[in-house]
C-alpha cells in the first residue's frame, strides 16, 4: 500500500512536470491544458489554480454520470496544477526551435512514464478520464468517440479563449496512446495473487493500449 | 541547457520502460505476471 501511494504521488508530481515541460516548449499543449492556458490568459489565475478549478468542475461532472471518485482521483485533482506550476517557476522557454521540440519530446515521454505510474497505482482515474469512461459507461457511446467530443470541445474552447495550439497538440494526439500503451502494463502494481510468492509459474497478462488526459 | 538535459532524461526514461516492457514480452506478445516479481520485495 505504502509503495503504491508512494508510486500515485511520483507519478502525479512528474505529471505536473510533464505539463509544465510542454507548456514552456511552446508549441500547443494537450486539449485540457490549451482550456487551462486559455482561461489563464482571460483571469488574473495561476495555471496552476486554473488547473485545480477546472478539475473540480469536471468531477462535479460525474455527479450525473454516477462515477465515484477513488483517491487517486482526488489526490490527482489537488496536485497536479501546483506540481505543473513548480514546474513552471524552474523550467525556462528556450529559445531555439530545436531546444522547443526537444523539450516538446521530452515532457510528452515523461507525460507517459507519470500516467503509467499513477494510473497503474490502482487508486482511480484521474478526473478528466474518468469523465471520459463514465460517459462511456452510461451511454454506450465508444470511447473514441466520448475522447474525440470532450478533448474537440475543451480544445476548441481553450484555443477561443487565447491557449495554444499548434504542432505539440497533434503530436499529443497522436503519440500519447502508443507512448502509454508501453509504460502502463509495465508500471502498473499487479493485483497480490494468493499463492503470486509461493508459485513463481508466469501467468500473463495482454498489453493494454490506452490514452492519456489526466 | 538543464531544460535540454531534463528532456533527454524524460525521453531515455520513456525509452529504457518501453524496451523493457518489449523484451519483458513472451513470443505471443503477453507480459509475464509481475506479482511473482513485485511482492517478494520489501
Amino acid at each position: 500500500m505504502t509503495r503504491r501511494i508512494a508510486q500515485l504521488l511520483v507519478g502525479l508530481f512528474l505529471y505536473g512536470i510533464a505539463i509544465a515541460m510542454m507548456l514552456r516548449a511552446g508549441l500547443g499543449a494537450t486539449p485540457w491544458d490549451v482550456l487551462s492556458q486559455g482561461i489563464t490568459r482571460q483571469t488574473s489565475l495561476g495555471f496552476g489554480l486554473v488547473t485545480v478549478l477546472v478539475s473540480g468542475v469536471v468531477l462535479l461532472l460525474w455527479i450525473p454520470i454516477r462515477q465515484r471518485p477513488g483517491i487517486g482521483t482526488l489526490l490527482n485533482a489537488l496536485l497536479v496544477g501546483p506540481s505543473a506550476d513548480a514546474g513552471l517557476l524552474f523550467i525556462p522557454a528556450p529559445g531555439a526551435l530545436w531546444a522547443q521540440i526537444l523539450l516538446f519530446a521530452g515532457g510528452l515521454s515523461l507525460l507517459a512514464v507519470a500516467t503509467g505510474l499513477y494510473i497503474g497505482a490502482r487508486f482511480g482515474p484521474g478526473p478528466r478520464d474518468g469523465l471520459m469512461t463514465g460517459i462511456h459507461s452510461r451511454t454506450g457511446w465508444p470511447i473514441w468517440a466520448v475522447r474525440t467530443g470532450i478533448e474537440g470541445t475543451v480544445l476548441t474552447i481553450g484555443w477561443l479563449l487565447g491557449g495554444v495550439v499548434g504542432f505539440g497538440t497533434l503530436a499529443f494526439a497522436l503519440f500519447i496512446g502508443p507512448m502509454v500503451g508501453k509504460t502502463i502494463p509495465l508500471l502498473r502494481v499487479p493485483e497480490k495473487a494468493a499463492d503470486a510468492t509461493a508459485r513463481p509459474v508466469p501467468t500473463v497478462t495482454g498489453p493494454t493500449p490506452t490514452g492519456a488526459s489526466a | 541547457m538543464i531544460t535540454s538535459l531534463l528532456a533527454l532524461a524524460a525521453i531515455a526514461l520513456w525509452a529504457s520502460i518501453a524496451a523493457l516492457e518489449t523484451v519483458a514480452r513472451d513470443g505471443y506478445g503477453r507480459l509475464p505476471d509481475l506479482a511473482v516479481v513485485y511482492y517478494p520485495l520489501p
